[in-house]
């Protein structure tokens, strides 16, 4: 085994890539540790998929090298490289059976025989396909589908496997059973996952390090739970559903805290745990389930309490969206909050009822950008 | 299944008649009925005058088939003459047609074009202007002649090979567009995926591109193959009547001699051969070889 820090599995220096008029990657530098799940998040079109193609070699860089462990790899040839993509809309090869299918890698290598049904038989086995090895992708269905495109390239046991946002096109049940998949079988072959996707619900289930990018740009590269809790920017905040954003100045106060003079109106009290520079503050989010409602209309004490009124209700199953209109808000501000149903049933909430939110400042988030 | 289901499965029917209709009674009167005309005479005898005597016999199928029977051997000339001309268009199309899905690019619509547009103009004079540039005196031997790369003029004209080559000029289109269509319709991600598993470009090639373009050229071969085995106008132009193909035969019988009957067994076998051919062509070739020719 090599040492994980000091030969990152994948890295990526100061990457540029250029199409005709805009620039898909814009100095890109990240580190992917060795045997973890790294995930490139981010909206379409914000250049991540130009990201991976070009560490699998599909796609030249501009600017910048790619290293796989350790090597710089920037001129060889995808055929030689050790790391593998499953593709989007999979590319399952439409005239070969799965078990053709999954030994085509190993084939291209001239691995013998006898090993190569060793091999896709194993792999048939931790993907639980036994017994689909004649079928045709067109027979099976898209998990099936889902697990053979997996199947073929991990069975090559590259260094690192690049997907490209694979579970995008399955339904909401058997996307989240494969998520679930995709970690054990992680777990299992210990090989570096490198996933693009802009589903933040997927990023956040699967991964150990999150990179968000931004037209071209990673904005932050943190845990799941940092990137969460803490979004750096507006933009990961907005990304990460943490849509009560407010903007505005930021002043000190004593013992750590800042308070945010908010252009709405009400001023917001964040804990500055990183000790971030007063000046450099532009905003505060809050994550609607981090928000409490209760009825009444006297202010309380606590911090971060503020009167307002129920605008709208959404019943969502496991919680009932609530959009609440700050009501000493200048441009009428709405926060959305994620009640608990039945508390909102016991509490007869309805529209036009006023109430009082609060959160703690422990959880108004610092934006800075 | 209950009435209900019946009567509206009745209005479906009935819907598609319009479009349906017109069409069947085409095909009846104009395809199938002609057939089966031949086919009827085709087992009739004749007197010397000409005319069909109503008297059934397997007689005209038997004098095909005899011993040394000339019609036998244009059968299979025309076999041989129809897979060279298969084989030389696969050849020449196959690599144009790949050449235009990958290096089209914007040209694409355009290159195509150039493809198509000959086969639009006057099957005769396109026979004539090929005739022109590899006769003699003609624009290659002229040319070549003068460069001094020739000694003697090559005369090609009147032989095998000439026919051949009218087959392969005339047909050639016809095996691009197929191809071409079936080329066109693979997933990149495909090539990309194969290469991704460790494919160099020949293999990616052998394993993925060449298996998928399958249907294209067997469309193409059902549209080269079949026509060229047919065809009489390209032997009597290119090959002066010294080399006859199966269809010289059939013009022979039906407009020179007034055989009809014996022109008809003729028109009958190769025929079936035709179908044949069709049939084992999409039974290699898959459902899409008749998607790709239509």
């Amino acid at each position: 085994m090599k040492n994980c820090d000091t030969v990152f599995c994948v890295e990526l220096k100061n990457l540029v890539k250029k199409f005709t008029d805009t620039v898909a990657v814009d100095h890109v530098n990240l580190e992917v540790h060795q045997g973890k799940v790294f995930s490139l998040l981010g909206p379409s079109g914000c250049g991540k998929t130009t990201t991976l193609r070009i560490i699998a070699g599909l796609e030249t860089a501009d600017e910048g090298e790619v290293l796989i462990d350790g090597k710089v790899v920037n001129s060889i040839p995808p055929y030689r490289r050790n790391c593998n993509l499953v593709f989007q809309n999979l590319a399952l090869f439409p005239h070969m059976t799965v078990e053709e299918n999954i030994a085509y890698g190993l084939e291209r290598r001239r691995t013998p025989k006898n090993e190569i049904v060793k091999k896709v038989g194993k792999m048939l086995e931790l993907m639980h396909l036994a017994g689909m090895e004649k079928r045709y992708p067109s027979q099976i269905s898209g998990g099936q589908q889902q697990r053979i495109a997996l199947a073929r390239s991990l069975v090559l046991e590259p260094k690192i496997l690049l997907l490209d946002e694979p579970l995008a096109s399955l339904d909401r049940k058997i996307r989240k059973d494969l998520q679930v998949e995709l970690r054990r079988i992680q777990k299992e072959v210990g090989i570096t996952f490198f996933y693009v996707t802009h589903d933040q619900k997927v990023a956040l289930a699967i991964s150990d390090t999150i990179a968000v990018m931004r037209a071209g740009r990673l904005d932050q590269v943190a845990p799941p739970e940092e990137i969460y809790d803490t979004p750096k920017t507006k933009f990961i905040a907005d990304f990460m559903g943490a849509t009560n954003i407010f903007s505005g100045r930021a002043k000190r106060m004593g013992d750590g805290d800042v308070v945010l003079e908010s252009e709405s109106g009400p001023k917001i009290v964040a804990l500055n745990k990183k000790e971030i520079p007063a000046k450099k503050i532009t905003g505060i989010s809050v994550h609607p389930e981090r928000i409490t409602v209760s009825p009444g209309d006297t202010k309380s004490r606590a911090e971060n309490s503020y009167k307002g009124k129920i605008a709208e209700m959404i019943y969502q199953g496991d919680f009932v969206e609530t959009k609440i209109l700050l009501l000493d808000s200048e441009d009428n501000k709405q926060i959305v909050v994620h009640m608990n149903p039945k508390l909102s049933q016991k509490t007869r909430f309805s529209i036009g009822r006023t109430v009082l939110i609060q959160w703690n400042k422990e959880n108004s988030n610092i934006l800075q950008d | 299944m209950g009435l209900k289901k019946f009567f509206i499965k009745k209005k479906a029917n009935l819907s598609a008649l319009p479009v349906v209709g017109p069409l069947s009674i085409w095909i009846l009167l104009f395809v199938l009925m002609p057939l089966a005309v031949i086919f009827i005479i085709s087992f009739l005898g004749r007197d010397i005058t000409g005319s069909i005597i109503p008297s059934f016999s397997l007689d005209n199928y038997r004098l095909l088939f005899s011993e040394g029977s000339e019609y036998a051997k244009a059968i299979l000339r025309s076999i041989l003459f129809a897979f060279a001309t298969n084989v030389a268009c696969l050849i020449i199309g196959y690599p144009m047609a790949y050449w235009i899905v990958k290096h089209g690019g914007r040209f694409k619509p355009l290159l195509l074009l150039l493809v198509i547009v000959p086969s639009w103009s006057c099957y005769i004079v396109r026979i004539y202007a090929l005739k022109q540039l590899v006769g003699y005196p003609g624009i290659l031997n002229n040319f070549f002649l003068k460069i001094h790369l020739l000694a003697s003029p090559v005369e090609i004209l009147y032989t095998a090979p000439a026919v051949v080559l009218g087959l392969i000029y005339i047909w050639l289109p016809f095996m691009v567009l197929p191809v071409y269509a079936s080329l066109e319709g693979i997933n990149p991600a495909l090539l990309e995926a194969s290469v991704d598993l460790g494919a160099t470009p020949a293999a990616r090639f052998l394993t993925v591109t060449l298996p998928l373009s399958k249907g294209g050229i067997f469309g193409g071969t059902i549209l080269t193959f079949i026509p060229a085995f047919g065809d009489w106008l390209v032997p009597l132009l290119m090959g002066g009547n010294k080399v006859w193909m199966a269809g010289n035969f059939i013009a022979h019988y039906f407009i020179v001699i007034g055989d009809l009957p014996l022109g008809s067994s003729m028109t009958v076998f190769l025929t079936a051969a035709i179908v044949l051919m069709i049939y084992l062509c999409i039974k290699l070739g898959g459902e899409e070889a008749i998607e790709r020719i239509l």
